[in-house]
């Protein structure tokens, strides 16, 4: 009905590997879908996307491994300092108050 | 009252900037150490980054200007320092890796092709443990894992990862793009080596047949 399906949307026929994607839309959609993720596309570039992977299976799902990705590498990535680092740092700098006040 | 805030002091001095600076400042501890740990790849070397780099943003702090990204201001010091002082100790390996880009590249085009494998790769991912991802990120050329990094954990937008990393944005998104690229597929082996998705490949009973209304997930 919509533009989408002309284009192939998610309709191959079984035992056919999908070639990346379906179609141009798709073409389109997946070289912007890390840019969505990451928020910085404008609010219509987003909504064409959204549109297109309400009806494209193979982009929704590209987009929710792309989304869990970027969820995980923040997930593994929290640190915390050594409590020594910030005695170092804070004794260097109160150092510096020091020799600058006296 | 409110204008002292909003302008560089001149007449602050040093042990007042001080304070000040500790006040501001440092709350980005223990985001910049995770940072610098991703960079080093070893604690000591973080550790040792991470003191370096405070101390040259505090020599350097009466040149930032109150009311500005404080945070992308540190992140591009530690970032500068990172390149300047440790680049040159582990520029070995990171060349070699970056020949392979291509390679990665083309296997990442290949496995977009099946579907039924997405929702078990989403799941897979899930339950990779911390260990697997920050090993895969290690892996990974340093300026992409660097543009993933500020991406992805310190959400930084793509025009401020760009000043950071001295480099035009179009830079910022291809090193994002193959960076994660790489990664995914990096983790994808992990997943395959510890069970966690199935070790079919492509095409053999996955992906063909998506027809709109499958369920899913496929198991």
């Amino acid at each position: 009905m919509t533009g989408w399906d002309a284009a192939g949307g998610p309709r191959a026929t079984a035992g056919e590997p999908v070639e990346e994607g379906c179609g141009p839309n798709c073409e389109q959609a997946l070289g912007r879908l890390f840019a969505y993720v990451d928020r910085e596309l404008t609010a219509d570039d987003a909504a064409q996307v959204r549109a297109h992977v309400e009806d494209c299976r193979p982009c929704l799902d590209e987009m929710a491994v792309e989304t869990m990705l970027k969820e995980l590498v923040k997930r593994c990535c929290q640190e915390q300092a050594p409590a020594d680092l910030r005695l170092k740092i804070h004794a260097r700098l109160t150092e510096v108050r020091i020799t600058r006040t006296v | 009252m409110s204008e002292d805030t909003t302008r560089a002091p001149e007449s602050e001095d040093e042990a007042a900037r001080s304070e000040r600076f500790e006040a501001e400042a440092l709350v980005y501890l223990d985001q910049l150490y995770g940072a610098a740990l991703r960079m080093t790849r070893n604690p000591s070397d973080a550790e040792d980054l991470v003191q370096e780099t405070f101390a040259k943003a505090f020599a350097a702090f009466h040149q930032y200007r109150p009311g500005t990204n404080l945070k992308a201001w540190l992140y591009r010091i530690l970032t500068n320092t990172f390149i300047n002082t440790y680049r040159k100790k582990q520029r070995e390996p990171q060349q070699s890796q970056a020949d392979e880009i291509e390679d990665w590249q083309i296997a990442r085009a290949e496995s977009h092709t099946s579907t039924g494998l997405r929702s078990a790769e989403v799941e897979a991912l899930d339950h990779l443990p911390d260990s697997d991802v920050k090993d895969a990120l290690a892996r990974l050329p340093e300026d992409f894992r660097m543009a993933v990094y500020l991406a992805d954990v310190e959400g930084f937008a793509y025009k401020e990862i760009a000043e950071i990393m001295g480099t035009p944005i179009g830079t910022v998104m291809s090193r994002l793009h193959r960076g994660r690229g790489q990664l995914r597929d990096m983790l994808q082996d992990y997943a395959r080596e510890r069970g966690l998705v199935p070790a079919t490949t492509a095409g053999d009973d996955a992906g063909a047949g998506s027809t709109a209304g499958t369920p899913r997930r496929t198991r």
